[in-house]
């Protein structure tokens, strides 16, 4: 992750590209051709990512509708990893939660709970139009981002780290109850803070962070075989719909 | 530790307001002309009477009211989020004085948050924390995203004081003071900021 214009995002800017590396990459894919049946839908499916001037996966700031749009912060679930633009669920619940609504993906690849809330927050001080709807999607409460001095690049952390300070922390944070306490701030002043309506989904088996987040499940894969599928992002888009039908009264039927 | 008015402060005590903050009651506060504190334990001093800590003798210099957010051992958590919630539900200060006193100190709670404290930091398991923490540059990034978002809401004079062995947190835009002995000294960090804040605040007085 790097900053572009005080936000985190991808290291890749103003730029369109048919694979992401580390990620959804090029060799996994070559791989992944030989080894899944004749069928398998991304074949001769082509992705191709385009990330805006802030790193986001999202259309240019100052193409969005601030008058009118919805903002979705997580991790590579939310940026949708693997899938089509127009497969992602930010892409399918923003056409159908109300009409004409535009939205921002402030998601990053990696995210723990504190770049989300960075991200967040930055948005509220800098974009001086509120969203009408805010989405989060918690990541898993172990993550974290780790900044070397000296560099620009920002580096997720979790338990996939093999650095063993890393791991050292992200244990004795668990055993101490840390991790909660930062949790528990990071929760309450993003409760605080962010003053327009909310939704709050978590990945079935992750902690949870608070009692009514929309919990979501990975039915298929993406094509890194990894990351949700095309169902399952369509799956969370209408847990969306139906959440904010249910809480915010505001339906268009979806299809 | 408790949370009142949306703001993290100490647990109730005779020494600090409803809000667990070692200041008068926020409902008291001249919020057109006021200063704010914020920082771990050298803005709350509970050893000190109120009249030798550096919060009410700058107050007194300059003769503005104060508001006093400081949580001991809160570290960069509580720092950030007082700040945070502050500005974004009262009017600005006329200064804002931070101190960057132990700010790997960790809050420690539950999966449902049904407390929150202070860490033990005598454990092996929280020096491991710090120690870990450091070693991976996670205090590093967590220092450098928070210097970004104070910065870009916190607008006005800023004064950071920076005690021995401890790092500055804001970057820009601030003046440092530094309490470089083993002793912190209300009395001379007081001085120095009132100094430089009183001729500030005259040249901004039209």
């Amino acid at each position: 992750m790097i900053l572009h214009n005080d936000f985190l995002g991808t290291d890749y800017f103003n730029c369109s590209m048919d694979f992401i590396p580390n990620e959804d990459d090029v060799e996994k894919f070559i791989d992944n051709l030989n080894e899944q049946p004749e069928d398998w839908h991304y074949r001769n499916s082509l992705i191709t990512y385009q990330f805006n001037e802030n790193g986001h996966r999202s259309k240019s700031l100052d193409k969005l509708n601030l008058d009118n749009y919805i903002l979705y912060v997580g991790c590579s679930h939310t940026v949708g990893v693997g899938v089509k633009l127009e497969e992602t669920f930010p892409y399918i619940a923003s056409q159908y939660v109300w009409k004409g609504a535009d939205y921002y993906n402030l998601a990053v690849s990696g995210a723990g709970i504190d770049t989300l809330e960075y991200n967040l927050l930055t948005w509220f001080t800098k974009i001086k139009k509120k969203p009408k709807l805010v989405v989060i999607q918690w990541p898993d409460h172990s993550r974290f981002i780790v900044n070397e001095p000296g560099r620009r690049e920002f580096v997720p952390s979790g338990t996939w780290t093999s650095n063993f300070d890393a791991q050292k922390f992200i244990y004795n944070s668990e055993v101490t109850g840390a991790v909660h306490g930062r949790k528990a701030i990071n929760v309450k002043l993003i409760e605080t803070l962010i003053d327009v309506p909310k939704l709050t989904l978590i990945h079935e088996g992750l902690v949870p962070y608070d009692s009514n987040s929309i919990v979501f499940r990975t039915v298929d894969r993406a094509r890194d075989l990894k990351h949700s599928g095309i169902q399952s992002h369509r799956l969370v888009a209408e847990k969306i719909i139906e959440s904010y039908y249910k809480i915010y009264k505001n339906y268009i039927e979806y299809l | 530790m408790i949370i009142v008015n949306d703001l993290i402060g100490h647990d109730l005590a005779d020494i600090f307001n409803s809000n667990g903050h070692r200041c008068k009651e926020l409902n008291k506060l001249n919020t057109k002309n006021y200063i704010l504190f914020a920082g771990g334990n050298a803005g709350v001093d509970i050893d000190m009477p109120i009249e030798e800590t550096y919060p009410y003798i700058i107050s007194k210099n300059c003769r503005l009211d104060y508001y006093n957010l400081c949580v001991s051992s809160g570290g960069l958590d509580v720092l950030r989020y007082n700040l945070l919630v502050w500005y974004k539900k009262y009017p600005p200060p006329k200064a804002l004085i931070i101190n960057t006193e132990f700010l790997q100190s960790q809050l420690v709670s539950d999966p449902i948050f049904s407390f929150l404290k202070e860490g033990d930091p005598n454990t092996e398991e929280m020096q491991e924390i710090y120690k870990a923490g450091t070693g991976c540059y996670y205090f590093n990034a967590k220092e450098i995203l928070t210097d970004i978002l104070l910065s870009n809401t916190i607008q006005g004079l800023k004064y950071q004081i920076i005690c021995k062995d401890d790092r500055a947190l804001l970057s820009t835009r601030v003046v440092n003071i530094i309490n470089d002995t083993d002793e912190f000294n209300h009395e001379l960090i007081a001085e120095s900021i009132s100094q430089d804040l009183n001729v500030k605040l005259k040249k901004a007085r039209p």
